[in-house]
């Protein structure tokens, strides 16, 4: 329907006047044929209106007199968005100009052309030029005056005397009229009763009826013009005049019928007129034929699932129909009334987007093709109407549905035109997480009409609200939400008033735990605070400090997982527990695992189901790489392309360093590649340590080497040299991995694996004691910083200074014993021995002096030592021992037997002996006799380097200890040797 | 080199006559004798079954894993039979177990000394024969009747002389080595040169040396020898060492009695701890402060109530040690002691892993 049609214009005096556009906008009237201003207002963000005035000659009309306004304003606003709307507003006014409304969105200067499209005038006139009558003959219906083509543009005045005027006959040769037929309920009955009789926006069924005046066909000279009237005017009984009757009899040369049925025939309604001038009365009788049709697509606006008179108090946009998305189909009906001879056909449905269909029946009937034109008629007779439905369940998208009432080439075809915009005006079940909500975003600003939108808590507590189209909720605490959207001012556009809610989840996932999936305790997070200032400096980044800067930290960097690839499938089997709040029914949540450079590893992808306590993960470990750095992410799958993509994915947050950087969880891959050459590694060291095949092995470092089979051939005491094994095997020490208890070594514990872990840290391990007198002991008590003295290699040969323990005994000697010697002994005969104490018991670290000081905070157990001197490496130890056999290599073999050990009850006693010497009595000392306990765990840290990081991947390699089809692992323990050991002068050994 | 693959030829010689000059009747009536012995012993248990048997039964040769493995699957006959030995010895493992799981009061001597009679009674019959099995069987006996003449050391009440009788007893250190030497040259196709002239410790220690430098090269030259996939990789019997293992991965073999005893995931190598085993010399020691001390102090309900006085007792007879005795006896005792009355000691060397 051509809402333009509402408009009734003048006989003689119709023409275009345009305004310029004032302030930013110009009127590009290359044809200058236009004049006229624009009355007012600004064109920024706003409505202009102009007004065209009358300029008097120009002549527009088509072949039926009508003129399509929205054609031939083509509004070319560059920069300027005018909106569909505007054209609504452009209107004749009753003084006959032309009101032209300009929706203007944003701020811009353009221009405006106005023009006559080739729709109306053929090709010979530029779209931008105004049609203009410049006389000349044409073929014109001699009766009522009406060029017959549209494709003359001339002349439709006449001078006078013309060859067209003197041939003007009562015979009307021109095509029928085609008039819509009115079908308005005018009173809103629910049935058509055309009672207003006044122009109403309804109303587009109301014809414009122009006839066409004296003036009009012999203005040429005007010897004919000046006052002419049309009357006795009548019309067939399908027609009626605009004052609601069938006939009248009137002065004016303009009127308006309306079709109040459909005709019976093409051309079979008539509306017959005469023409009189005021000089020479009756010039003539005009009959016109009008075929009276009616051509509807006509929608179920108020979804009642009928078709009926209610829907038309909704609908007055014209073609847009909006829909939502919904799993129930629409209705819609095309509806004729024609003649018999008419044809009604559905054009096209054309479809922008994918999804809406328009189906013969309801769900699950034929689909009308798309995309193409169906020229079969849809009606097989006449005034029936066919019923359709549009099922939106597939999504969001437009439809352009073009229906045709063809009347067999006696005029152009009756055509409507429906759009069909359906939109998701549903809120669906979002999942967020608490650091992801400001991505959430509700979008419904491809629906027209206001909206007003609230979220509830689980308690039905308003949380947040809004009442703009695009919402983000505020950030909200993990838990059950309700969105709530109220679609209000949408009826208009086909959508009743809605209301559509769903569930907002926001959920809150951390990671609880990363574990081993075979050893559970070696894991993230492990909070066991631990005493590790052994001087990994070179390989250690991650330094954390848990409690009083500078007094504990961990060598090992806390986020990282620890693991060896499974012997049998190389992958890496780790297991996540995520403390997850508000995930319950979550099924759309990923974690990955990702490498240094972003990429996620492929396989690594895994879907997480929250109802799950563990979630394991068998990662495909790269085969031509020795160890891998991964991070796990994780993260919604949001745009539901069920993976997780990288900007959906978000790191585990573990700690944050000193340096305030947050650390996040990552494995420390070591792949069964690296495994078994570490594995072989430290096979050949245990049997040949620091030298080649072609050297004999076992003669260096066989303490350090004791314990390292001890660790890696998993024979515990078997076959080690029998003079090195241990005197005593305790296999059912309970070692607590997480119980900074003092009792267990767990601060020393590097790695949380080579020992039979149960879910709470606890495992089974040996305990090796080496008794008074071994070998190992006797050793040890031999080296830094037990022994007193230690050789120096000096400019001359052999130096024995003093080590530092051996200064602070000096000191204590010198400052408590000796003065009780001269007392106890003074009395006593030359070459007497003497036992200091004097009482049996021992100078001890509690009531004497502090012989050690613990290198371990306060709160690690015990008095903690570096045990043997670890000079920079082994061969710098292996080159000291050939150049000075100073003891550095055994002193170095201490160092890697022990090294940092815990000593407890260190004791002290001097055996002095009476002497004559040179200068008189003098009190000697002979012999220090030192007693204590050595204990240690035995472990390895994998940030060490060097052969201390092949050791821990023998140790991480086993998981629980079931050593998972290996047959050799390595396994920690603790150990003790008892020391009672005679330091006899000069003290060295 | 020579050496090794004459011990090889020999091993599959003599399977190979074994198989021409005996049927299948001969090592189906052997092995129905070692079932037989098999039911004596779990009747009458080990000291019993010695005591009875000793007289009319041979003691079976029992070999190693690896022996059984070199014998080729079609004489299906003679591998039951070695089997059948080998099962024998499992019997014995129980039976000594069930030795380890005993506990005497350490005050009662007679029981004390009847325990270290059936012990070596019962190791003297199994070294009658110099199978592999019976020389880790032999071995882990005597380790047993060592600690228990250890707690009968530190009796004041048992006579120091009737102590040092008992521990003369058992095979020193070198015979041990220089058996396990002798027998591992005649189970393994590798040889070990044995050290003459020099410590025990020196021997086995150099055991564990060529056992670490031959043990590719023997695989590798049985393999290039015979040409074939089946001979066993000698690491699948002595994954760790040759010198201790003895069932290797056989747990599914033990009865359900045994099995009872043990942790499987402990036993999944049947070994006896310590090639070399330092009761013997610890009981030395103690003897040793005993008779130059006289006595040995004993400590009272009191001194083993916490690990504070036990310490405290240690360096009780330590002190003594030092005031006194450091110069005839070569180390303090006081732990050993302590370790004695604890049990720690019992519970290390009367175990197999």
């Amino acid at each position: 329907m051509n809402r333009a049609t509402i408009l009734a214009l003048t006989v003689s005096t119709f023409g275009v006047v345009f305004a310029s556009l004032e302030d930013h906008l110009a009127l590009d009237d290359r044809d200058e044929i236009f004049s006229g201003a624009a009355r007012s207002g600004s064109a920024a963000m706003a409505y202009q209106d102009f007004w065209l005035e009358p300029m008097g000659s120009e002549c527009l009309h088509d072949a039926e007199g009508y003129l399509d306004y929205e054609a031939i304003f083509t509004p070319m606003i560059f920069g300027v968005e005018i909106t569909p709307q505007m054209l609504d507003g452009f209107s004749l006014n009753t003084n006959g100009s032309l009101r032209l409304t300009l929706g203007i969105d944003g701020w811009a200067e353009g221009s405006v052309s106005i023009g006559a499209p080739p729709l109306l005038w053929g090709n010979l006139y530029d779209w931008a030029s105004i049609h203009r009558c410049s006389g000349g003959v044409q073929e014109m219906c001699y009766a009522c005056g009406r060029r017959h083509s549209s494709e003359d543009g001339y002349n439709c005045s006449h001078d006078l005397g013309c060859a067209a005027k003197n041939a003007y006959s009562n015979q009307c040769t021109c095509p029928p009229l085609l008039v819509k037929v009115n079908c308005d309920d005018d009173n809103w009955n629910l049935s058509e009763d055309r009672i207003d009789t006044n122009p109403c926006a309804s109303d587009d069924e109301i014809e414009g009826f122009q006839a066409i005046g004296i003036g009009k066909y012999c203005c040429c000279h005007g010897d004919i013009s000046g006052t002419t009237s049309v009357s006795e005017l009548t019309a067939s009984s399908e027609l009626r005049l605009w004052n609601g009757t069938t006939a009248a009899s009137s002065s004016a040369n303009s009127f308006a019928i309306e079709a109040i049925a459909a005709s019976s025939g093409i051309g079979s309604a008539t509306v017959s007129y005469e023409i009189r001038d005021e000089t020479n009365g009756f010039l003539r009788a005009i009959t016109r034929q009008v075929t009276a049709a009616n051509l509807e697509i006509r929608p179920d606006i108020n979804d009642d699932g009928t078709i009926d008179n209610y829907d038309r108090f909704y609908f007055d946009n014209g073609e847009t129909w909006q829909l939502r998305v919904r799993d129930e189909p629409y209705k819609l009906a095309l509806v004729s009334e024609c003649p018999s001879a008419a044809t009604a056909s559905l054009l096209a449905v054309l479809v922008e987007g994918t999804g809406t269909v328009i189906r013969t029946e309801a769900m699950g009937g034929a689909i009308l093709p798309l995309g193409t034109t169906s020229t079969s008629p849809l009606f097989a007779a006449k005034n029936e109407a066919k019923e359709l439905f549009v099922d939106t369940s597939g999504g969001p998208s437009t439809i352009y549905l073009h229906y045709s009432l063809g009347f067999g080439g006696a005029h152009s075809p009756l055509t409507a035109m429906r759009q069909i915009h359906v939109v998701d005006a549903n809120v669906h079940e979002e999942w967020a997480t608490t650091n992801s909500l400001a991505d959430l975003v509700y979008d419904f600003s491809d629906v027209t009409g206001d909206i007003y939108w609230t979220i509830y808590d689980d308690e039905d507590n308003i949380v947040d609200y809004g009442d703009n189209s695009s919402f983000t909720p505020i950030d909200l605490p993990p838990g059950n939400y309700t969105v709530e959207v109220y679609f209000v001012d949408v009826y208009d556009d086909g959508i009743l008033g809605y209301t559509s809610s769903a569930d907002l989840h926001v959920i809150d996932v951390r990671l609880a735990r990363l574990f081993e999936t075979a050893n559970e305790a070696n894991r993230i997070f492990n909070s066991t605070r631990k005493d590790d200032t052994t001087g990994n400096t070179n390989a250690v980044t991650e330094v954390v400090y848990e409690g009083t800067p500078s007094e504990e930290r961990y060598a090992a960097p806390r986020n990282y997982l620890y693991t060896v690839g499974d012997p049998v499938t190389g992958n890496f089997n780790v297991s996540a527990q995520f403390d997850a709040t508000g995930a319950e029914g979550c099924t759309n949540y990923y974690c990955a695992f990702y490498q240094p450079n972003g990429q996620k590893v492929i396989g690594t992808e895994t879907n997480i189901d929250f109802t799950a306590e563990t979630v394991a993960f068998s990662l495909p470990a790269p085969a031509l790489i020795t160890n891998v750095v991964w991070e796990l992410r994780g993260g919604l799958d949001v745009n539901q392309n069920a993976t997780l993509d990288n900007d959906e994915a978000a790191p585990f947050a573990i700690y944050t360093n000193s340096a305030n950087i947050v650390k996040h969880a990552r494995i420390k891959g070591i792949t069964k590649k690296m495994y078994e050459d570490s594995s072989d590694y430290i096979d050949n060291r245990v049997d040949l340590w620091l030298y080649g095949d072609n050297t004999p092995p076992a003669i260096i470092f066989t303490r350090a080497r004791t314990l390292l089979k001890m660790f890696f051939m998993c024979t515990g005491e078997r076959g080690l040299a029998p003079d090195l094994a241990p005197t005593i095997v305790n296999s059912n020490v309970v070692m607590h991995a997480f119980a900074n208890d003092g009792s267990c070594f767990s601060e020393w514990l590097t790695h949380n694996s080579g020992a039979e872990y149960d879910l709470n840290g606890n495992a089974t391990v040996c305990d090796y004691t080496w008794d008074e007198g071994s070998d190992m002991s006797e050793f040890i008590a031999s080296q830094w910083p037990f022994v007193p003295k230690v050789p120096t290699v000096g400019m001359i040969g052999i130096n024995w200074t003093l080590t530092q323990t051996g200064y602070i005994l000096h000191q204590f000697y010198t400052n408590v014993v000796e003065s009780q010697v001269i007392s106890y002994m003074n009395d006593m005969e030359v070459g007497t021995v003497q036992t200091f104490p004097t009482n049996g018991g021992w100078y001890t670290q509690a009531t004497s002096t502090n012989f050690f000081s613990s290198l371990s905070p306060s709160w690690v157990p015990g008095i903690t030592v570096d045990v043997g001197i670890n000079p920079g490496g082994p061969t710098a130890a292996l080159l000291s021992e050939f150049l000075a056999t100073n003891g550095a290599a055994d002193n170095f073999e201490a160092h890697i037997t022990i090294g940092r050990g815990r000593i407890i009850n260190p004791r002290y006693r001097f055996e002095v002996q009476k002497q004559n010497g040179d200068n008189g009595i003098t009190f000697v000392v002979t012999n220090i006799i030192f007693g204590c306990t050595v204990m240690d765990l035995y472990d390895f840290n994998y940030e060490d380097g060097g052969a201390a990081t092949h050791a821990a991947a023998v140790q991480l390699g086993f998981g629980n200890g079931s050593n998972q089809g290996r047959s050799e692992h390595g396994k920690i323990f603790t150990h003790k040797m008892y020391i009672l050991k005679n330091y006899p002068y000069p003290f060295t050994r | 080199m020579i050496r090794i693959l004459t011990t090889i030829v020999a091993l599959f010689m003599h399977f190979i006559c074994y198989a021409d000059i005996q049927d299948d009747s001969h090592w189906l009536r052997l092995s129905s004798e070692i079932r037989e012995m098999r039911l004596q012993l779990a009747k009458n248990g080990a000291y019993a079954f010695v005591m009875t048997t000793s007289a009319t039964a041979k003691t079976p040769h029992i070999h190693s894993q690896y022996w059984l493995m070199l014998i080729p699957e079609t004489n299906i006959a003679l591998r039951q039979y070695e089997q059948e030995k080998r099962d024998f010895g499992l019997d014995m493992i129980g039976q000594l177990e069930q030795y380890a799981k005993q506990k005497i009061d350490i005050k009662n001597i007679s029981a004390l000394e009847q325990r270290v009679h059936e012990l070596l009674a019962i190791a003297n019959w199994l070294k009658k024969e110099s199978g592999y099995g019976n020389f880790i069987l032999k071995r882990w006996a005597e380790d047993m009747a060592s600690t228990t003449i250890s707690e009968l050391a530190v009796n004041n009440d048992f006579p120091v002389s009737d102590a040092w009788s008992l521990l003369r007893r058992i095979d020193t250190p070198q015979a041990n080595a220089k058996m396990q030497i002798s027998i591992l040259n005649e189970e393994s196709p590798d040889h070990y040169d044995i050290p003459k002239g020099d410590t025990a410790e020196r021997i086995v220690r150099e055991i564990g040396n060529q056992w670490s430098s031959r043990k590719v090269s023997a695989v590798q030259t049985l393999k290039k020898k015979y040409a074939q996939k089946t001979v066993p990789q000698f690491s699948e019997a002595f994954p760790h060492d040759p010198r201790l293992a003895f069932y290797m991965k056989d747990i599914n073999r033990v009865n359900a009695s045994l099995r009872a005893l043990w942790n499987d995931k402990d036993h999944e190598e049947v070994c006896v701890y310590g090639m070399f085993c330092k009761v013997p010399q610890m009981v030395e020691h103690i003897l040793e402060f005993r008779e130059a001390a006289g006595s040995i102090p004993v400590p009272t309900d009191s001194d083993l109530k916490d690990l504070e006085r036990q310490e405290l007792f240690v360096d009780k007879i330590n002190d003594i040690w030092l005031s006194n005795y450091r110069e005839k006896v070569s180390k303090p005792v006081g732990r050993l002691v302590l370790w004695v009355y604890t049990g720690m000691l019992n519970d290390t060397y009367s175990r197999v892993l």
